[in-house]
């Protein structure tokens, strides 16, 4: 692996698939995951709905990009979605008429988890599913893609695949979580300034988790505040420094733990489930050239010095 | 052919830019203009500035037959969620007490879904709680505290 200082133009078309493959393949799997829980809301809802005449509350039927609301499915309805879109992602991550289906699986993105916003690892967790999704369909290659397109040069071959594809959609994906990133820390400097690096406002949101939550870690966490101080520092310089990855795309995987490291912690210390669905789009930095290095690692280590 | 295939290339660098373009445009919208519509978010989580003394949670909770309290810990947080906004609604209003009796009953609807009816049985009222932190042991770590902002017995609620 190497570090590039530049911005990817071209990729092996197998990166493209790799993506597309697993992308698609887990996030299905975290459906059929999440699906009886899902349903099981939607019943509680109703329940509870009804006793406390809550609804409409302020996430119920949100309205698609402000303007038309989403249509509220009947169990037999939520179920039917869930199939199209668990189907439509099958159906993708095995190559077989992958712009369509991954076009279809955006438009039942909407339909499904239109009706459970409400959870929270659903709320704002899945937003970056239908862009990536929208990508996908607009991606000039996307036809060529298929299990065997990143199967075939791992199995002939360690050397990079000779075919190769515009690089912009998976840059594209990094820029999106680089952007939200970025997004998200710059409204803490606009909201709190730089002082929200001395860790008093995660303190008090991480003594607010602990009292809504009952998360004992958080409360322990926000009774030291040189560590949310540290916290915070290190909050703030991931933010507003993730899209740095898109200059050296060659770090990209220590990005990526970077990352995955930063959700796993706000997943124990604040019981926010960013990993669930979020998470998918570092499937972005998994690639061949990662594989091959790694394949190579074992190798050495199995052959000894 | 040539001309073919530099026009192709030309096209696809346009169609790139094109798309690029509306991404990197759309996320800087969303970000500068802290858009909050479904599915466009600017993040703005944990931002604003909040001190310790400014945390307060409300919560339902359980007196058991031996005098225990034990909080209602809901599978779906969002309705634990929205009892800040029934508190809300329910205070300063003349009929505050009923909304959150509505809200109680809600509470023990949905506790009788997911527990065997005996477990229930051991409930005596259903409790409405502000909670807070407050520093302890020399003030080197924090503890919540619990004030009961409501009442309601079992029997009044079935």
């Amino acid at each position: 692996m190497r570090a590039e200082g530049r911005l990817q133009t071209r990729t092996e078309l197998g990166n493209l698939a790799l993506f597309v493959t697993l992308f698609c393949g887990c996030l299905l799997l975290q459906t059929l995951i999440h699906f009886p829980e899902q349903l099981d809301f939607l019943a509680r809802r109703a329940v509870f709905d009804a006793q406390l005449d809550m609804a409409p509350s302020y996430l119920r039927h949100a309205p698609l990009l402000g303007l038309a609301s989403v249509p509220e499915l009947g169990r037999r309805g939520f179920v039917l979605a869930g199939v199209v879109f668990g189907a439509s992602l099958l159906g993708a991550a095995l190559g077989f008429r992958t712009r369509l289906l991954v076009a279809i699986a955006l438009v039942m993105f909407f339909v499904y988890f239109g009706q459970i916003l409400e959870l929270g690892y659903v709320r704002r967790k899945t937003n970056l599913v239908p862009f990536i999704l929208l990508i996908l369909v607009m991606t000039p290659d996307l036809g060529r893609c298929s299990p065997s397109a990143w199967l075939a040069p791992l199995r002939r071959i360690r050397q990079p695949d000779p075919s190769s594809t515009p690089a912009w959609p998976l840059v594209l994906v990094k820029v999106l979580l680089a952007g939200s990133y970025l997004a998200s820390g710059l409204w803490k400097i606009r909201n709190t300034g730089w002082s929200w690096a001395n860790g008093t406002v995660l303190q008090a949101n991480l003594a607010e988790r602990a009292l809504a939550s009952d998360l004992p870690v958080a409360l322990w966490l926000a009774s030291k505040p040189e560590l949310c101080h540290l916290a915070s520092i290190a909050t703030l310089a991931f933010e507003l420094g993730f899209w740095t990855v898109l200059l050296v795309p060659g770090f990209g995987p220590l990005y990526a733990i970077a990352g995955l490291t930063f959700h796993a912690g706000t997943q124990v210390f604040m019981g926010i489930h960013y990993l669930t669905y979020w998470g998918l789009a570092y499937l972005v930095f998994v690639d061949l050239a990662l594989i091959r290095w790694c394949a190579g690692k074992l190798d050495s280590i199995r052959k000894g010095p | 052919m040539l001309r073919s295939r530099l026009a192709g290339s030309t096209l696809a660098r346009i169609y790139q830019a094109a798309v690029s373009a509306a991404f990197v445009g759309m996320l800087a919208v969303v970000a500068a203009f802290g858009i909050e519509s479904w599915p466009f978010s600017s993040y703005p989580m944990y931002s604003v500035p909040m001190r310790l003394s400014q945390v307060v949670v409300w919560r339902f909770a359980f007196e058991l037959d031996d005098g225990e309290v034990a909080l209602w810990k809901p599978d779906f947080p969002y309705i634990a969620r929205d009892l800040e906004g029934v508190v809300e609604r329910s205070r300063g209003r003349p009929d505050g007490a009923a909304t959150l009796e509505i809200a109680a009953r809600a509470v023990l609807a949905d506790l009788a879904r997911e527990r065997p009816p005996e477990s229930l049985s051991r409930i005596r009222k259903v409790l409405v709680l502000r909670r807070t932190v407050r520093w302890a042991g020399n003030e080197r770590r924090l503890v919540p505290e619990n004030r009961i902002l409501a009442s309601f017995p079992v029997e009044a609620l079935r």
